[in-house]
């Protein structure tokens, strides 16, 4: 199995990382790249949200002539950085000289840039492509229709943006294959790819697509996914937060999500909420909001190692959180009365058990 | 008898009452406003209220007698350290402590107070600023951007020091939005440093006090003579070269309000376009100095009255531009308060009254021998704002004291009705006695709860003037 390094890594890939090496087994993650200044060279990628470490480190550089990695898988649509002097192009011609692999992970073909489409042609074999555009056949009959949702769906989504969804996302994408159940997979990441998931990341990117026509095409990929893979269950991140967090900070007003919902109607909703914000009456405030609004309350919590930094982010109108320690999790988690209206866990520290054998239960 | 814990508002239109638990302000008849009034005043007992208005609020949960407060504590003090390790966005280096000037009321003058250091020529190494850099390069992985400033005593007698941190910065923070600031009095402004602070677009804060007159009173160089001729030609050169990167320069103005206001506003009218520029205005600090700021007649009357102005400009009831530029962060601040006063939160029975930052994790400020403060407004001598130095990294028991300081004075804060809106931090604790002063944290109360009565109040007009005026303000809108 070659050995493969990930760029670029961010936090939003740290779960798609700790779940590599165990949900396929086409590549061995052993390192990841990023830009220096995010402040992870050197340390375990898990540092970026406070986690324990996974093993894999954070690389600034590639050493083109090591031996220890053979392919670079590059998802496409996050290597634009405009704080960065990085020459990614040539990078990329680098890596091919030296015999490596390169897997782009992308929309579509068409958004890639000209030059990689000619490199991928001078060094024919050695470019590989997967685009989200292009990871389930379209049936004709479906276009421009909105079709009802025949398979049940859970929405896992956020109070604000967290990369814990795609974590808990995985963490439940695992746990049911491995309980042998049919789980169909819909992402934000093109990452996901990799992992025989999907993406919605080209819908939304689509700027041609009018916000009716995203919302239909979603429905389609969702249809297409049944048709193609007749899951018994389907889960879906949100790709934003799931409310305006208030009136200053307007939190993309869960934009995204709301379009997400409308395209595909949950039935269950896992809700990744600030542990510090863990409160029955809180939870059942929002649940409640959350039928109201939707239709779908709250099925389970995954109480995240984010803490709102207030300061900041009323200063900067934009919500902005500092990652805690997993301790300071379990003690948070330690006060939750065991009446608490529905499950409770950190699925770092204590699994997804809790919230999978709830989810059975209201499912089967 | 029992009174509630709230603080009463009038208007000429309306009365209100401000529930301190709930953290709300909630129009009231003017027969609730008296008996509540009578109820501060020990005249009236709230329990026994007859009106079905006050029943209503008491049945709602409003009105409560007691503070829900059982302990101040700050609710981040269990994540400081995480907060300190993951999130610094700023720091600030002060590059040297020497200075061209001798402003008169400068705090680190012979003649100032012993609880600063003195001026001195003591200068940041290399590998301090350095390992400064490195430190924040360390501590901020969960912020999105950071920030970099330069600071002194004067720093750009310090440009070499600049020019190597910057070109090292923007390296090791590659991938990640850097910014570069820095206060300076404008007097070094050379071609060559012009030139550098274009093309690295490093924020410039310049020191003016007001037109000549008063702005020579107190800035003079250490041969007494003004300086504003020279920074005043420095802008000028600014402006010729790079005009777009000079309108971004904003101005840092201490204000001595035993001038007349209409003086010190002067130098907004003094060309064309000085109005447009960022104005960052603040009172003389005499804090550590023990002596009182004293306000003219001129400068309060004429002060309110262009405040008024900006008021007016935000209804647009009186041109925005010709709106004194000195005035528009305060106006700019009250207007964002007017949306955050639906953000902030009841009181909790574990809370710490408004007013202190994380220490450090906003705008660290890192002194010549690198030593850590919370900012760059603190005693530089003071031994209990000192939270850390590059040797040993943040001393998190210092800093949480200083998050905490509301502590000190928990009876009082606990009751205090401008709990949630206070601004007083570790500063105001601080008089060089080795520890947070209590006494001395409690003479600055009264100030403050009259600055949050007045900020409440123009709020709550604010809100007046939508409702009542709604029909003139929508006409002079179609006007303008």
């Amino acid at each position: 199995m070659p050995n493969a390094v990930l760029f670029p890594f961010l936090r939003s890939s740290l779960p798609f990382v700790r779940h590599f090496n165990g949900v396929q087994s086409t590549y061995r993650i052993t390192g990841a790249l990023t830009w220096s200044g995010m402040g992870l060279v050197g340390k375990d990628v898990a540092f970026a949200s406070n986690y324990p470490a996974v093993g894999v480190p954070v690389l600034a550089q590639l050493n083109y002539s090591d031996m220890n990695w053979d392919s670079l898988l590059i998802d496409y649509q996050s290597i634009a950085n405009e704080f960065s002097v990085m020459d990614t192009l040539d990078m990329f011609s680098q890596c091919l000289i030296a015999g490596k692999e390169l897997v782009f992970l992308c929309d579509s073909m068409e958004c890639l840039d000209k030059q990689i489409i000619a490199l991928s042609q001078e060094f024919l074999g050695q470019v590989r492509f997967r685009a989200a555009n292009a990871s389930v056949r379209k049936s004709t009959q479906y276009i421009g229709k909105y079709s009802p949702i025949s398979v049940p769906i859970v929405l896992i989504g956020g109070l604000v943006n967290t990369d814990d969804v795609t974590e808990v996302l995985l963490s439940l994408k695992n746990r049911f294959t491995s309980e042998n159940y049919h789980v169909s997979c819909i992402t934000s990441s093109n990452i996901g790819l990799l992992f025989g998931m999907h993406s919605f990341s080209h819908i939304f990117n689509n700027r041609a697509l009018s916000e009716e026509e995203k919302i239909l095409e979603l429905n389609q990929l969702v249809t297409n996914i049944i048709q193609m893979e007749r899951p018994e269950l389907i889960l879906i991140e949100a790709p934003d937060a799931i409310f305006k967090f208030n009136p200053v900070v307007p939190n993309g007003f869960g934009i995204r999500s709301h379009m997400v919902i409308q395209a595909v109607e949950p039935d269950h909703f896992v809700c990744c909420v600030p542990s510090e914000l863990i409160e029955s009456e809180f939870i059942n405030g929002l649940s409640q909001g959350l039928y109201n609004k939707y239709g779908f309350p709250i099925s389970a919590v995954h109480a995240t190692n984010d803490i709102v930094d207030m300061m900041t982010t009323l200063e900067d109108e934009a919500v902005t959180s500092v990652h805690i320690s997993m301790d300071a999790v379990s003690k948070m988690l330690d006060k939750i009365p065991s009446d608490f209206p529905v499950p409770v866990s950190n699925v770092i520290t204590h699994g997804v058990g809790n919230i999978f054998q709830h989810l059975c239960d209201v499912l089967i | 008898m029992k009174k509630p814990f709230i603080q009463l508002f009038k208007t000429p239109r309306s009365q209100y009452v401000f529930d301190v638990n709930k953290n709300e302000m909630l129009p009231v008849s003017a027969e609730s406003f008296d008996f509540l009034k009578q109820c501060m005043a020990g005249q009236a007992d709230i329990e026994t209220a007859n009106i079905e208005e006050i029943q209503d609020l008491i049945r709602e949960g409003y009105l409560r007698t007691e503070s829900v407060v059982q302990e101040v504590y700050h609710p981040y003090t269990p994540y400081l350290e995480d907060l300190l390790n993951r999130k610094l966005r700023k720091i600030t280096l002060q590059v040297t402590q020497g200075c061209n000037l001798r402003c008169k009321y400068c705090i680190y003058s012979e003649n100032s107070s012993a609880n600063q250091r003195p001026h001195s020529n003591k200068r940041m190494e290399w590998e301090t600023a350095k390992r400064g850099i490195d430190f924040l390069w360390e501590h901020s992985v969960d912020s999105p951007y950071v920030n970099i400033g330069f600071y002194g005593g004067e720093p750009l007698l310090e440009f070499p020091l600049i020019r190597k941190s910057v070109s090292y910065a923007k390296k090791l923070f590659d991938g990640k939005k850097i910014t570069f600031s820095m206060t300076s009095n404008g007097t070094l402004l050379t071609d060559e440093i012009i030139d550098f602070l274009v093309q690295e677009d490093i924020s410039l804060l310049i020191s003016l006090d007001g037109p000549k007159e008063i702005h020579d009173r107190s800035r003079i160089f250490a041969n007494g003579a003004g300086s504003f001729d020279i920074v005043m030609q420095n802008i000028e050169k600014v402006k010729a070269k790079a005009p777009e990167y000079a309108n971004q320069i904003g101005f840092s103005m201490v204000m001595d309000p035993s001038n007349d206001y209409d003086c010190i506003n002067e130098i907004t009218l003094s060309t064309s376009d000085m109005n447009d520029h960022r104005f960052l205005a603040s009172i003389v600090d005499k804090e550590y100095d023990e002596e009182a700021v004293v306000f003219s007649e001129g400068y309060t009357w004429k002060y309110e009255y262009h405040r008024f102005l900006g008021l007016l400009a935000l209804f647009d009831r009186y041109p925005e531009n010709q709106v004194s530029a000195i005035l528009k962060r305060s106006i700019d601040e009250l207007n964002f308060d007017k949306k955050g006063e639906y953000a902030s939160m009841s009181l909790r029975s574990t809370d710490a009254p408004g007013g202190p930052c994380v220490p450090g994790q906003l705008r660290l400020f890192m002194s010549v021998e690198g030593k850590f403060f919370p900012c760059e407004r603190v005693s530089e001598s003071s031994e209990v704002m000192c939270i850390g130095d590059l040797e040993t990294g943040f001393n998190i028991e210092k800093s949480s004291a200083i998050l905490n300081v509301g502590k000190i004075t928990a009876d009082k804060c606990k009751n205090c009705w401008s709990f949630r809106h206070c601004s007083l931090c570790a500063k105001r604790a601080d008089n060089n006695s080795g520890e947070l002063s209590a006494q001395f944290k409690l003479t600055h109360c009264r100030n403050v709860q009259m600055d949050v009565y007045s900020r409440l109040r123009q709020l709550i007009l604010l809100d007046e003037i939508q409702a009542y005026y709604a029909d003139q303000v929508r006409t002079l809108r179609e006007e303008f």
